[in-house]
């Protein structure tokens, strides 16, 4: 085998123009399926980012429909616990959101405050914690690291955060609030007690909303009901107010990311409105899938015209060697020993060629990145080209792989030439 | 000893109105140590007695016995096996492999074999047939008559039952040519090898031990 293998090396050396044409081949198909695989890697993962991640997408946000303000419809605890014996589903709990302005110093937000349980706040990861108190009697603030968009100044109109201001600042500062909208609008000073983690460009849900402890928010709105009306919760047909307390919306967590169609189906059967990321998500997903399919089968054609390019080489290469082959098979070289020959050649143009491209592929990244960036506004490094190790890998050995099974029949065609064609040359 | 001993051999080619007897009824023995010329014209049939000889070409009756082993009974494979340790060829055009050096052409049937060469064998090979200033170029860069040196010292390397030469002078001029065969006749005899020479050329043909003359597939003794 160490012979056959010198004899192949030797062969390819020989025929350097088409040695180098033939990886000039595989190096285009190469690149061109990498390149454009990398791409839609790249627009996959860019996309995907704006969906949020798992734990949202298992969310399902339950409310009233519009048109079927039925008593049996509204969300209760009653309504909770009903949903929480739904099969699939992990956990449930109520929002209560009610309008404010909010003003601190001369900078004002226009938003809802949202009113979720304890244990659903205290799991959102806080810059700073100290200013939170234990046994708040009025709700205590805690805000997106996004809010800082929301903010505007009273005169320039400018937003916060595009003054460069840092919403760290703001921790521990009694803001001028007043919930709702209408003459049962309650104005007070509440306290920012803290501020999410994140960057003020990384969006999520979370991060441009205003979260408080529901129980403080229920009590400190019962506390200063304006005659008896309370404020956020809905009036029956003559005015007067249920004697259940009324969410706004019901968050649904769902155990498993796959059973988060079964659970919206179940909920929409039942009468609500639902909003979940996923289904948006999946819409986009098959978009991308398209798009992916598309470009790796452009991809795909190039790659397979490569091994085409292979295999008329090995073909011409075995037609120029007839009396070559003939005579080692005289010489007692085995049918195998010959195919391997081919074969190896055939996979060392794949190999060679891959690798190659890969190369070649990874600097045409860099550059699509880059001229991504500047072409489409994106952030810097931002990485629209993503080659990953396992795609560097696998397109090299694909094309290994492509490259051998182009030599197949030449290879197979040097084993059958009989030995005599040696001698007939003559 | 009989080195081969071929009994009743046809080789038929083509079938109905165009078939032609390449070789009719040939019984023929060679001894171990002696050399054969085969004489006769083109389209005689000596070339075909000669690959069948070697292994390279099937018969259509009768059983070839090369060192007491009846090849028309083998399988493709154990005649590669069989022609790469038993048989040394050596072809009128040479066919050297043209991107080996000489060296490596010359130990190609070793290396064949997955066996490692006998250097000191090798070297003397090459020395007795003048190539040790050649041994790193490659066939392209030598002439004809280095070329066939070459080649015989090829047929020489792994030590065969049987060396079969198939007109080796055809392709060189007659300097060249009577060196050449000075030069096979004197290895064969010196290793004590065994030698089948197909040629038309009577003047070489007398240079062998015995000479058989094949006219239309039979063979005759001169």
């Amino acid at each position: 085998m160490k012979f056959i293998m010198h004899l192949t090396i030797q062969n390819i050396k020989r025929r350097r123009v088409r040695t180098i044409l033939t990886l000039l081949g595989v190096m285009i198909g190469v690149v061109a399926v990498v390149s454009l695989l990398s791409l839609g890697m790249g627009v996959k993962r860019e996309l995907l980012q704006g969906y949020g991640d798992d734990a949202s997408i298992r969310q399902i946000t339950v409310q009233t429909p519009e048109n079927n303000r039925n008593k049996k419809m509204l969300l209760t605890d009653h309504t909770i616990e009903k949903l929480a014996k739904l099969d699939k589903v992990a956990n449930v709990y109520p929002r209560y959101e009610v309008f404010a302005n909010i003003q601190v110093g001369q900078y004002t937000a226009y938003t809802n405050l949202v009113g979720i349980p304890a244990e659903q706040l205290s799991a959102i990861a806080l810059t700073d914690t100290s200013s939170l108190s234990e046994h708040a009697r009025k709700p205590e603030m805690v805000i997106g690291n996004g809010m800082g968009y929301m903010f505007f100044h009273d005169n320039t109109m400018t937003s916060y955060q595009d003054g460069n201001g840092d919403l760290n600042a703001w921790i521990g500062e009694k803001a001028k609030v007043s919930l709702g909208l209408d003459e049962n609008e309650i104005t007070d000073r509440l306290t920012i007690a803290g501020v999410m983690q994140g960057d003020a460009d990384e969006f999520s849900e979370q991060s441009q909303s205003i979260y408080c402890d529901i129980d403080v928010l229920r009590a400190y709105l019962k506390k200063h009901a304006a005659q008896g009306n309370v404020l956020g919760q809905p009036l029956d047909k003559n005015g007067n107010a249920y004697t259940s307390w009324v969410y706004s919306s019901v968050v649904v967590e769902v155990g498993k990311m796959e059973d988060v169609e079964f659970v919206v189906k179940k909920l929409q059967d039942m009468g609500y409105q639902t909003t979940n990321m996923k289904e948006y998500r999946d819409t986009a997903m098959r978009t991308v899938r398209m798009l992916e399919l598309l470009l790796g089968g452009i991809g795909l054609i190039s790659f397979l015209v490569a091994a085409i390019g292979i295999s008329n080489t090995m073909t011409t290469a075995v037609y120029d060697r007839v009396a070559e082959i003939g005579t080692l098979k005289v010489l007692g070289c085995e049918k195998r020993e010959l195919m391997a020959m081919i074969l190896l050649e055939a996979g060392i143009y794949g190999l060679v060629g891959g690798a190659c491209g890969v190369v070649l592929s990874l600097l045409f990244g860099k550059i699509i990145n880059r001229i991504a960036v500047s072409a489409l506004l994106l952030e810097a490094g931002t990485k629209i080209a993503v080659i990953t190790p396992k795609l560097a890998l696998s397109a090299v050995g694909m094309a290994m792989l492509l490259g051998t099974i182009a030599g197949y029949f030449p290879s197979r065609w040097a084993a059958k030439l009989s030995p005599l064609t040696a001698m007939r040359r003559d | 000893m009989d080195i081969v001993k071929m009994e009743h051999v046809t080789k038929i080619y083509g079938s109905g109105d165009t078939r032609v007897w390449a070789l009719d009824d040939v019984n023929l023995t060679v001894q171990k140590g002696e050399s054969l010329a085969v004489v006769g014209a083109s389209g005689s049939g000596k070339s075909t007695l000669l690959h069948v000889m070697g292994g390279v070409d099937t018969v259509t009756n009768g059983k070839v016995i090369v060192d007491d082993r009846d090849i028309t009974t083998l399988k493709d494979e154990e005649m590669s096996v069989f022609r790469r340790r038993k048989i040394g060829f050596v072809f009128q055009s040479y066919h050297l492999i043209p991107v080996l050096t000489v060296e490596e052409n010359i130990q190609m049937p070793i290396l064949l074999d997955h066996k490692k060469p006998d250097r000191e064998y090798i070297d003397h090979v090459i020395e007795m047939l003048g190539l040790k200033d050649r041994r790193k170029h490659l066939p392209n860069q030598l002439s004809g008559g280095q070329q066939q040196r070459a080649a015989i010292a090829r047929a020489l390397a792994n030590r065969p039952s049987l060396i079969l030469a198939d007109e080796p002078t055809g392709a060189l001029d007659s300097t060249n040519g009577n060196e050449v065969m000075a030069l096979l006749q004197d290895s064969v005899k010196k290793l004590n090898q065994t030698l089948v020479l197909i040629t038309h050329n009577i003047d070489l043909a007398r240079e062998a031990d015995r000479i058989v003359r094949i006219t239309d597939g039979k063979l005759t003794e001169e």
